[in-house]
């Protein structure tokens, strides 16, 4: 499997879902800082699910709420459809209610320890698979 | 059946929220319901115990006669009336079978149901009697549905400004991070990021005073670019019409122009005494679409920018995702240009 092998290599290629540019460069900067490849941004949940296919992620970060409305986590079970995990990243994680599919959950603001922490669980999960 | 609605005609109904009515004997009910129909009020006569639970979920108050109160009803009054959330205290009318019953009825029903408005009538009574009493109890049961609302719409406001504070410290966050990250050794770093902050600062405020129909780009313009718009000595010419940009439109392009500002008064037509720039937005010649240009003349030649700042990548990424084009980026000798045109979607306020 694609995700598992980039886990394994330890750098992994992360696409970044999120509406608010200043907080994607952000999130794309710290991808960067903890040794790993941010390969696209995106802001809303079509060009979300194209982006990450057409740059074969292994992992998005996914913010709740999208240009096109609260379609966050319509995109983290569409990804998990095609097996690609995902992390939200929101203000907004008090609103989840139902069930989700997402590795786990990042509050903002960020503490990039937490974020850090996150995708290195992630990936540690797919090493484990 | 065990339940009924009883309604008055559509021209007479009182607004009033719902009389419950649990009157087992003869014709009481009957003859209570058309009583209040009469007055506009509209009735729902349960005659067993799952039809009384389901009809108190938003009764406005509730009639019962002494007949009405076997040990099942009382066990259910019991639980309803002590599950009631804080605002409500749901009005209770008891009508004694004898005078002689009601102070014994009273006595040992006030102490049971401590979160009811109780009120006690006795038999003989006439229903017109009983009208004032029910009337009553409707308009105070009203007022307490009022303050119901009230606090969901309170805790709806709570939750939402909550959202809105967690997105705009992520944004200063981001601010503060990426001005750090990408500035040179010589730039005052707080300085950039204070200059930053004021523009989010300033759009925050000209949204807030424009309430609905979207702010105008000249708005958010002038107050961004503020010491360049000046009457006499504007250095930036604003064209635009006047039609309302979305809140996050708003947001992003203030910041865009900031950035271009300070790209200006560093390296181009702002940094010398001569140069000008024009700013131009709107719809594009076709509705469906926006188009924004930064158009700079008369300062030094421009030429690319030879490492990845903060500004540009800002630029990039807020119009692409803004107009789903990439922004253009020129640097003839006569000065920095960047044109985009896109559809108009997330850019105007619909």
């Amino acid at each position: 499997m694609r995700a598992a092998g980039a886990f394994q290599r330890g750098s992994v290629r992360i696409f970044i879902c999120e509406d608010n540019a200043m907080i994607a460069l952000m999130l794309e900067d710290l991808i960067e800082d903890f040794g790993h490849e941010p390969c696209g941004i995106a802001d809303s949940f079509d060009t979300g699910l194209d982006g990450c296919r057409a740059a074969g992620a292994d992992l998005a970060l996914v913010d709740l709420d999208l240009l096109d409305g609260p379609t966050g986590l319509k995109l983290v079970e569409a990804l998990a459809e095609e097996g690609v995990p995902s992390i939200i990243v929101s203000g907004q994680v008090d609103l989840i209610r139902q069930a989700h599919r997402a590795a786990s959950v990042v509050r903002k603001p960020v503490v990039d320890t937490e974020l850090r922490a996150a995708i290195e669980r992630v990936g540690a999960g797919r090493r484990g698979a | 059946m065990s339940a009924h609605r009883i309604r008055p005609a559509g021209d007479e109904e009182s607004g009033l929220p719902t009389v419950v009515l649990m009157a087992p004997y003869r014709q009481d009910a009957q003859v209570l319901a058309r009583a209040f129909r009469d007055a506009g009020l509209e009735t729902l006569v349960a005659d067993d115990r799952a039809a009384l639970d389901d009809a108190l979920q938003d009764a406005g108050c509730l009639l019962v006669t002494q007949e009405a109160l076997t040990a099942e009803v009382l066990a259910l009054l019991d639980d309803t009336l002590a599950a009631q959330p804080n605002w409500s205290e749901l009005p209770v009318l008891v009508l004694a079978a004898h005078s002689t019953d009601g102070l014994a009825l009273r006595e040992r029903l006030a102490q049971r149901w401590t979160r009811a408005k109780l009120l006690f009538y006795a038999r003989p009574l006439a229903p017109v009697e009983l009208l004032s009493g029910v009337q009553l109890a409707l308009v105070t049961r009203l007022r307490q549905f009022r303050l119901r609302d009230q606090i969901a719409q309170e805790i709806e406001l709570r939750r939402e400004l909550n959202h809105r504070v967690k997105n705009i410290l992520t944004s200063v966050q981001a601010m503060a991070q990426m001005t750090r990250r990408s500035s040179s050794a010589d730039d005052d770093l707080f300085e950039l990021f204070l200059a930053r902050l004021r523009s989010l600062a300033a759009v925050h405020s000209t949204l807030q005073e424009t309430n609905n129909g979207g702010v105008a780009f000249t708005a958010v313009a002038r107050e961004v670019l503020r010491p360049y718009v000046e009457e006499g000595a504007a250095r930036v010419v604003i064209e635009s019409d006047a039609s309302g940009l979305r809140a996050e439109a708003a947001k992003a392009l203030a910041l865009c122009l900031h950035e271009l500002a300070t790209n200006a008064l560093k390296y181009g037509a702002l940094s010398g005494p001569s140069g000008r720039v024009l700013l131009r937005f709107g719809r594009g010649p076709d509705a469906g679409t926006a188009t924004f240009s930064w158009v700079e003349q008369g300062g030094p030649p421009a030429s690319a920018p030879t490492r990845r700042g903060y500004g540009l990548r800002y630029l990039k990424t807020a119009l692409r995702g803004l107009f789903r084009r990439d922004p253009v980026l020129e640097y003839p000798p006569e000065g920095f240009r960047l044109e985009v045109e896109g559809p108009a979607d997330d850019v105007f306020e619909s």
